[in-house]
């Protein structure tokens, strides 16, 4: 399957989802999913950095609100390591699910993100990319 | 549900001319056809930009067929438009239970019957609603099937995601506890019928063992995977019986006399390398949700 239509799939999942269709943020999600889809015409690294970047500001921005939905928004939740703890806290993930995406998306990212000169391989970009859309979309099947 | 508003003038009935004609049941210009038609019945029915046909779950090897939004919220289609295709049948019915486990569980579930009479009765047993549209893209009626399928299949919720974050994450949700003390696996549980698996699968004591090679690229094991999630999401939740062996099953759940065990996926190492689609880790993912526990090691 292609970005496209991973992408199309998490846009409509995202707007028909009970806790977002009322987020004043909903627009903002899905711009970003928008620029995701731009960004795949954008030559190899370029493009794959922001991929990374926009899946991750769409995968944040949602579950925050997600989380302000559900009454579970605290000023401690400042990123998405913070935000998959709350989930786990709130039975929506398991320790071993949360301790797995730490490593393979928020770990992966902030190497990528705040590293000057950190290039992913199209390898490593896919895998991250695919992984927080997995994350955004079985925490919205469960919520 | 708001009514569904549909053009004046239906499909340009052109479009499923080509299938009619055909006998074939799976040349290429037939598939490409029954896509176009069922896109076209998805822009009647959502409207352009409210859906996504074949979406790409990152849990199913095949999801529904539509998905898309409504004012009321997410609505799933399965669409048959072929009087052969058997919506209760092995695969189908197990292609519903895990679309129903994997999305939102406010979801509605609709079977939409294209050109062709409703399925035996327990063909609709996994569905909130039938609707019977032709060939022309117009919805002639819709029967509500109640919430049955919804109510069972959202008690199987907590002990599907368990096996899930048990088979993909490697570690058992504190709620399993002792397997040992909650009873017998259920796909122990009915005489089993394990159908066609590919040739690297076995049954094993009533459990899945497969060992694909370790250079099958994930394009041509996609497909096989879905075959074995089929299988075991069948064994699994009692689908031989319908809507009755579901029911049983989370019945069983609950009272912690039996308990959805683990299959099992040894693929050696992730042959992520040679992965066609951009989603490498897709197939182990999905057989994860459905119980295959992914034995596998890195490529560093």
């Amino acid at each position: 399957m292609s970005t496209k239509k991973r992408v199309a799939t998490v846009r409509i999942l995202v707007s028909g989802h009970a806790s977002l269709t009322h987020s004043p943020r909903l627009q903002a999600i899905l711009g970003e999913l928008n620029r995701l889809e731009s960004s795949a015409k954008v030559p190899k690294h370029n493009g794959w950095l922001l991929g990374m970047l926009h899946t991750t500001r769409a995968l944040d921005t949602t579950l925050r609100e997600v989380l302000a939905h559900k009454g579970w928004l605290e000023p401690k939740h400042t990123g998405l390591g913070s935000y998959l703890i709350e989930f786990k806290q709130m039975s929506v993930l398991t320790e071993g699910e949360r301790s797995k995406w730490q490593g393979s998306i928020v770990d992966k990212r902030n190497k990528f993100m705040h590293t000057a000169g950190a290039i992913p391989t199209q390898l490593e970009n896919d895998a991250i990319q695919s992984e927080m859309e997995a994350c955004l979309t079985i925490i919205l099947g469960r919520v | 549900m708001r009514q569904i508003t549909l053009p004046r003038e239906g499909l340009d009935p052109g479009i499923l001319e080509p299938i009619e004609r055909q006998t074939e049941p799976f040349s290429y210009s037939r598939i490409m056809h029954r896509r176009q038609y069922v896109r076209a019945l998805a822009d009647a029915g959502f409207g352009p930009g409210n859906y996504v046909t074949y979406p790409d779950h990152p849990l199913l090897v095949r999801g529904p067929d539509v998905l898309g939004r409504l004012e009321s919220g997410l609505v799933a289609w399965f669409v048959y438009s072929s009087r052969s295709a058997n919506p209760g049948g092995r695969r189908e019915s197990a292609r519903i239970l895990l679309s129903r486990l994997a999305l939102p569980r406010e979801t509605r579930f609709v079977m939409v019957l294209a050109g062709r009479e409703y399925p035996a009765p327990g063909g609709l047993e996994l569905v909130d609603e039938a609707q019977v549209w032709d060939l022309r893209g117009r919805m002639l009626e819709r029967t509500d099937l109640g919430s049955e399928a919804a109510t069972v299949t959202s008690e199987l919720r907590r002990y599907q995601t368990d096996r899930f974050a048990e088979a993909w994450a490697g570690e058992p949700a504190p709620s399993l506890g002792d397997r040992q003390r909650r009873g017998q696996p259920t796909f122990g549980l009915r005489p089993q019928e394990f159908g066609a698996l590919p040739k690297w699968a076995q049954a094993e004591e009533g459990r899945i063992v497969a060992t694909p090679a370790a250079q099958v690229s994930q394009s041509r094991l996609l497909p096989q995977i879905g075959t074995l999630a089929a299988t075991a999401a069948f064994l699994d939740f009692g689908l031989d019986v319908g809507l009755t062996g579901v029911r049983a099953t989370a019945e069983m759940l609950t009272a912690g006399s039996a308990h959805l065990a683990l299959h099992s996926l040894r693929v050696g190492h992730l042959a992520v390398k040679t992965a066609r689609t951009t989603d490498p880790l897709k197939a182990y993912r999905a057989a994860a949700f459905a119980g295959l526990e992914v034995d596998y090691q890195e490529v560093p």
